[in-house]
């Protein structure tokens, strides 16, 4: 009965469909997945274009140069119909306000984690604009090498504690001569992800109009949070990665030569692939503060110029549906139904990442979202960085000289 | 007389517009893909370097600002300027002197020289990519066999791409890998020098170094002249091995103008001042090419010239 129902369902759904002009229409969809990632996008759109007869959706792969790619395809009035998008402050203006159509119903914001919708509205013209449905999410937390905290006969971190824990097991797993270390510490980190540990200390960038980093870039708070992993990697404890060399912090956690370190879900594959035995917790926190994660948040927008906007409205709340999502095993699911299905809010290896996420009441807002300058004002903040790690000393005056150079971005 | 026949059986197959339109014809495809994507582009990048012109949103004219703000307020401009400076006074040289080198060692009948020279020019057609990944392994602090070497002579690791003091050495010494190119046009030029020169100064009693001087050296000069312009505007140029191998760091020291010119582009969408960036270092390297050109009287010896003047 129940399957007479269902099938019944099905074949007016296609009747419906039959009679919505669909014949022989391509949609571009444009994503920076490669490989394995690529492959579910690539069967994503195939269920897609079996249940719209007539559409071919035409997954155009970017790879590593998405976004050199996608803004010469906006440059030139020719951006795919659908895609992928992270950088909203840049692109707002050529993307479709997602509004009306969400309004008339078939995406489920309530069951997204209300963090994920604060990226992709913007405020234009004193209206809320919505230019992006999330499609994939993932927080930042400490990976741990299981075996080496046993061998260390030290306790495994648990969720809801500090950065001197961290750094007492950093300590104890570090074996300077055998060039083993406790913890790793990005040398070349993206400013983005490394306000985990200015928010974590109760600081950031830049204020929260965005109009100046003095008092934020260089405040005290981001200064001891830059003293405190200079000093790891000087004591020996921590390894400094990503600075000229080759050794990625991926090969140096699967090799056993480093105990701890801080990523998103990006690595998680390639741990798992090599049959590592590593725990996953949440971010350290300073004392008396908060731990705090961003959120690395991509979504699916429309593009203004689209001649298929109502198809791909159709494709995008495809995307967003349970089925489309429960898909997508290589991201964190957005809806929060997926996730408790799928028992990844609880699992021992995931349950931390749905824990960094911040509450709908946080404040902490990225500074690519609070100045239209960031992106060059970012550039003395990545070089400063640079030179705090390579010169590991002076970090004071690094600090303050990249603030006066940083605001000098902002107000131009 | 063999040419008047030759002519002549051109004339009688063919109309004189035909006869004429032919060479044109045959540098057609040449001639419309330089207008098409080096000329228009050239012509247009002048064009919107007079806007501000984001990637997104509507250009705006803007007149001479992007050159004003490129010259007197931007201090990045000032700094990836002079470490293209550095970069050339540190590129061209080794690289002339590196390139002629080995031109002499394989202008000298040897075994196996046309081996060598082809193992020689080889890393000229590997593609900088695959170059840059190859030496990035080559330059690595703890694994790589450059360091591997100088422990053998007890010397201290160097940190090749991740000090702000080597990395600009260690991309001149890429780039040094690729000498290929101006070898071989060395290498022309060697061979292109008349050996009696060589037999009358034996005679005379000059010595091999005196020969390489008074002989070698002057009768290379138009090709040095060649290859000079061209290592200069390649120095100027130099993009991909900087931008693989280090993205312009540590700390950038090694973020040379063509970064500079790519980031303003690419990351920052700002297409009008990219634009008055490039063109002034299209105007520039015009410059020091016309420099060169015209100082080129006083250093640079044509055989014809010097025979004319012996007649």
């Amino acid at each position: 009965m129940k399957r007479l129902f269902l099938s019944s369902v099905i074949a007016a759904g296609f009747a419906l469909l039959a009679t919505t002009a669909y014949a022989d229409q391509t949609l571009r969809f444009a994503t920076w997945d490669s490989e394995a990632s690529l492959e579910i996008q690539k069967s994503i759109a195939a269920k897609f274009e079996a249940s719209h007869p007539g559409v071919k959706v035409q997954v155009e792969a970017y790879g590593d140069g998405y976004d050199q790619k996608i803004s010469a395809a906006f440059g030139a009035s020719n951006p795919p119909d659908v895609m992928y998008m992270w950088d909203f402050p840049t692109y707002q203006a050529s993307l479709e306000d997602l509004k009306p159509y969400i309004d008339k119903g078939g995406v489920d914001l309530n069951d997204m984690p209300p963090a994920l919708l604060n990226y992709t509205q913007v405020l234009r013209d004193g209206a809320t604009r919505i230019v992006g449905v999330p499609a994939g999410f993932t927080t930042h937390v400490v990976y741990y090498n299981k075996d080496m905290f046993k061998a260390a006969g030290i306790e495994e971190p648990k969720d809801g504690w500090t950065w001197d824990d961290l750094r007492a097991a950093a300590g104890k797993l570090a074996n300077k001569d055998k060039k083993i270390y406790g913890f790793g510490v990005d040398g070349n980190p993206d400013p983005y992800d490394f306000q985990n540990y200015l928010w974590s200390n109760g600081t950031a960038w830049v204020s929260p109009d965005g109009k100046t980093t003095t008092g934020y870039l260089n405040s005290p708070a981001t200064k001891a949070v830059f003293k405190m992993f200079v000093d790891m990697v000087k004591s020996g404890d921590a390894v400094l990665f990503g600075v000229g060399d080759n050794s990625s912090y991926r090969e140096l956690f699967i090799s056993d030569r480093m105990g701890m370190v801080i990523s998103g879900n990006w690595p998680k594959p390639d741990f798992e692939a090599a049959k590592k035995n590593f725990g996953v917790v949440t971010l350290p926190a300073f004392p008396g503060k908060p731990a705090t994660s961003v959120v690395s948040i991509s979504a699916l927008s429309l593009a203004k110029d689209s001649k298929e906007k109502d198809l791909a409205w159709e494709f995008l709340k495809y995307y967003a549906s349970p089925e489309a999502v429960a898909m997508r095993t290589n991201d964190m699911p957005v809806l929060m139904s997926v996730a408790k299905q799928q028992g990844l809010s609880e699992g021992a290896n995931t349950a931390a990442f749905f824990k960094m996420m911040p509450g709908p009441d946080s404040k902490n807002v990225p500074s690519f979202l609070l100045n239209p300058n960031w992106s060059r004002a970012q550039e003395k903040i990545t070089e400063a960085i640079q030179r705090i790690y390579v010169e590991q000393y002076n970090i004071d005056a690094i600090l303050d000289e990249a603030a006066a150079a940083a605001d000098k971005e902002l107000a131009k | 007389m063999n040419k008047r026949v030759a002519g002549h059986a051109i004339s009688r197959r063919s109309t004189p517009l035909h006869g004429l339109a032919t060479p044109y014809l045959f540098i057609l495809p040449w001639v419309v893909g330089f207008l098409a994507f080096t000329f228009g582009p050239l012509l247009f990048s002048l064009y919107t370097s007079f806007y501000d012109w984001p990637l997104i949103g509507e250009p705006k004219f803007i007149g001479l600002t992007n050159y004003y703000n490129m010259l007197f307020d931007d201090s990045e401009f000032r700094r990836s300027f002079w470490i293209t400076l550095k970069f050339t006074a540190l590129y061209v040289p080794t690289n002339m002197i590196v390139a002629l080198l080995l031109a002499l060692l394989l202008n000298r009948p040897m075994f196996a020289s046309g081996f060598f020279r082809a193992v020689f020019y080889l890393p000229s057609i590997i593609s900088g990519v695959a170059l840059v990944t190859i030496w990035s392994w080559m330059f690595s602090h703890e694994y790589g066999v450059l360091n591997y070497m100088l422990s053998i002579i007890g010397i201290e690791p160097v940190n090749w791409l991740g000090s702000p003091k080597w990395a600009l050495y260690s991309i001149v010494i890429v780039g040094l890998w690729a000498v290929g190119q101006p070898m071989l046009i060395f290498l022309a030029g060697l061979k292109s020098i008349q050996k009696d020169l060589y037999e009358a100064a034996s005679l005379s009693g000059v010595g091999r170094i005196g020969q390489f001087f008074l002989i070698t050296l002057p009768m290379l000069t138009p090709v040095l002249l060649f290859n000079l312009v061209n290592t200069i505007i390649t120095s100027f140029q130099q993009l991909t091995e900087a931008m693989l191998l280090t993205k312009g760091g540590p700390a950038k020291a090694t973020y040379l103008f063509a970064i500079y010119i790519y980031d303003t582009a690419f990351k920052h969408h700002d297409m009008g001042y990219a634009s008055a960036l490039s063109w002034f270092s299209f105007l520039l390297i015009l410059l020091l090419t016309g420099v060169i050109f015209k100082t080129s009287s006083l250093w640079v010896f044509y055989e014809a010239e010097m025979k004319q003047e012996k007649a």
